[in-house]
């Protein structure tokens, strides 16, 4: 029942975004107009030469077109609805610090960070714009959050959008098949310091953790090895305070109880048994 | 003492270098029982009401020489209150010089390659080096660990590793080779964009045991600037576990996850996850949802199936930086829970407050609080910790 509700969550989701636009109806080749007609980027992109802040609206606007275009000419020559045709939306909303005035006066050239844009024949919304590990072949990470304001705003989400509420099971996989993605924010201690067992400042859990951490592991919600060797159970468990599971001062226990929880799931049995102890071998050996 | 000299040496070579970043801090924390090799084996413990009192340094540095030759070390040093039992612990995650050369580099010391198959560090070498920019060939090997074992040399293993990667601007692939003296297993990894979804996956097989090792599945897509979907299905492995005349076999465990975010506005997301567990016959569930802002988090996550666990937990969570520099981060976050070993329903309060504050450019100070009403885990009900910070380069 929870899985179709579930399933029904995500499929209500679908459709909504199926409603939703986002692109333009803009017939713009870029390719067309860089090889064919040989223009430079700055014959309608001359601002970004100047401009020193990303919310800049460096788009140009249709009057620019007709600087070599006959403002006679059909819609549809430029958009495929001549009725009601959708707006090329502007890109305001970048990094107020970024700086194109800065970049290029350091030498770079517009495709490399524009890389391939010459060759696009179609405008899409935000498609030019470079992600940023490409921001990341010449800056080096941070060591500090503090270095990260030196581009983005501190009132800015700086978690990156598929660092969503899966993100915890699903960053290990992510990380080593596309790692150099990790490194545009982390440094590798970022990994070390969860991964190593530390968790020094009490982050990696909830807040809750401490009282249903048993409940996680064995519903199997995170995958404790990740971070933690069996001996990290130990020390509150068995070493420190001697703590009994309560199964096992139920009637039965040490009959059909045990074995059949053994059964079920031997792992959680070798967590504190690790290979085997005393109390085992009063009749298994 | 050969630790001590270490400790003392290599910092000192690293001081010679035309470059010198890294971190230095230092901290006071209590609360939580902490692992270590000494009291293991001599079979002390701790009284279960002790404060958990302890000092933890923390020194990472990283040298440049002459451009290609860098050196890398991590080391963390743990020192116990107790008079009784005063548990010190010299942890060297890394220490390792790496030399880099046009299409590659050759480290060698003690690193820690990240990798899902080789969770610990090894002491051995590595080698990279690359065809064209598109492939890329790792080896590494050495002396490891394995995780859920205890750190000395009488368990350690002989290693090697290898994996050859391809890549273009959209998508990848590689394959891989494990072999340790118990056991040996070859697997792929993948990842790239196809019509706007991301994805990444892996598969293993492992040829001593001859059954599959791990796999898994991520898919990621944003419809727009607003909504996201994320899909994840992950496949790994329980531990073998014998005792004398038992012999319980590793069993799979499949978990899927489906995570939908949307931007509400601005920094406010809202999040929903639906997992689903799945662990020899037994089916789990587990749903999150959480509403996540610059100066609030509110969350309520769910847990129940047939492992007869049942979990319903809420977040209350509050962020606010009164001044730049200073950030500071407080919640509550009640439970109500049964395991299959209570006959009633138990509940329990968590509180935390956390703070951190950077000053001179080159420092920090942090400092959480975490108290906990209830709880029947640990016999101290709170636990925290304070650390300064000094951060020299990168």
């Amino acid at each position: 029942m929870k899985l179709k509700i579930a399933i029904g969550l995500l499929l209500l989701g679908l459709v909504v975004a199926g409603t939703i636009q986002w692109e333009s109806d803009l017939i713009f080749s870029h390719k067309q107009h860089a090889e064919d007609v040989g223009a430079e980027c700055d014959a309608c992109h001359a601002a970004a030469y100047t401009s020193v802040s990303g919310t800049d609206d460096l788009l140009p606007p249709m009057e620019t077109c007709y600087d070599c275009h006959d403002t006679e000419m059909a819609c549809t020559g430029c958009h495929q609805r001549d009725d009601d045709p959708i707006l090329l939306p502007r890109i305001t909303d970048y990094s107020p610090k970024f700086n194109h005035k800065v970049h290029v006066e350091n030498g770079m050239n517009c495709l490399t960070c524009h890389e391939g844009i010459e060759q696009q024949v179609h405008v899409n919304e935000g498609i030019h714009i470079m992600d940023m590990d490409g921001c990341m072949t010449c800056h080096q990470t941070p060591a500090e959050l503090a270095g990260c304001y030196l581009c983005h705003l501190e009132t800015e989400n700086l978690v990156p959008v598929n660092h969503a509420e899966s993100w915890n099971q699903m960053h290990g996989m992510v990380s080593e098949t596309g790692a150099n993605n990790c490194q545009s924010c982390h440094l590798q201690s970022y990994c070390i310091d969860c991964h190593q067992g530390e968790n020094l400042h009490n982050q990696t859990h909830p807040a809750e953790f401490l009282a249903t951490h048993a409940i996680s592991w064995q519903v199997h919600e995170m995958e404790c090895s990740s971070c933690h060797t069996r001996n990290y159970c130990i020390e509150c468990h068995v070493e420190v305070n001697r703590v009994i599971p309560v199964n096992h001062l139920m009637a039965g226990w040490s009959g059909k109880e045990h074995a059949f929880e053994a059964r079920r799931n031997a792992e959680n049995c070798s967590v504190c048994h690790t290979q085997g102890d005393v109390v085992c071998g009063q009749c298994h050996f | 003492m050969k630790t001590l000299i270490l400790l003392l040496l290599l910092p000192l070579a690293l001081l010679w270098g035309a470059e010198i970043g890294g971190s230095f801090s230092t901290g006071f924390y209590w609360g939580t029982p902490y692992w270590n090799a000494d009291n293991f084996a001599e079979g002390n413990s701790i009284p279960a009401d002790d404060l958990f009192m302890r000092s933890v340094n923390h020194l990472r540095l990283n040298g440049k020489f002459f451009d290609k030759l860098t050196v890398h070390m991590h080391a963390l040093r743990s020192d116990g209150f107790q008079s009784d039992n005063r548990l010190s612990e010299t942890k060297i995650y890394q220490v390792y010089g790496q030399y880099d050369f046009a299409r590659g580099m050759i480290k060698a010391g003690r690193f820690t390659p990240f990798n899902r198959w080789i969770r610990g560090s090894i002491d051995g070498g590595g080698f990279a080096y690359t065809l064209n920019k598109q492939i890329q060939i790792n080896v590494m090997g050495g002396l490891y660990v394995p995780y859920g074992k205890l750190y000395d040399s009488d368990n350690a293993l002989g290693l090697g590793y290898v994996d050859a990667g391809w890549r273009n601007k959209t998508m990848g692939a590689k394959v891989k080779v494990y072999a340790d003296e118990d056991i040996t297993k070859a697997g792929a990894d993948f990842f790239g964009i196809w019509k706007k979804i991301s994805f990444s996956g892996n598969y293993g097989f492992d040829f001593t045991n001859q059954r599959l090792a791990d796999g898994g599945l991520n898919l990621f897509y944003a419809f727009n600037n607003k909504l996201t979907v994320s899909g994840n299905y992950r496949l790994f492995r329980s531990d073998d576990w014998q005792i004398a005349q038992v012999d319980f076999p590793s069993i799979l465990i499949e978990r899927y996850s489906l995570g939908l975010r949307y931007k509400v506005f601005g920094n406010y997301f809202l999040d929903f996850r639906q997992m689903l567990s799945m662990a020899s016959e037994f089916n789990d569930y587990m749903t999150y949802l959480n509403l996540n802002g610059k100066y609030f988090h509110v969350g309520v996550n769910y847990v129940a199936g047939d492992s007869n666990n049942e979990r319903i937990g809420l977040i209350l969570g509050a962020r606010y930086s009164p001044f730049r520099g200073l950030n500071l981060a407080a919640g509550i976050a009640p439970v109500d829970y049964l395991t299959p070993a209570d006959e009633e329903r138990l509940q329990s309060i968590a509180y935390y407050f956390r703070a951190n504050y950077s000053f001179l450019e080159n420092f920090i100070i942090s400092a959480n609080f975490n108290y906990y009403q209830d709880n029947r885990a640990l016999e101290s009900s709170h636990r925290g910790g304070i650390q300064i910070r000094y951060n020299f380069g990168s």
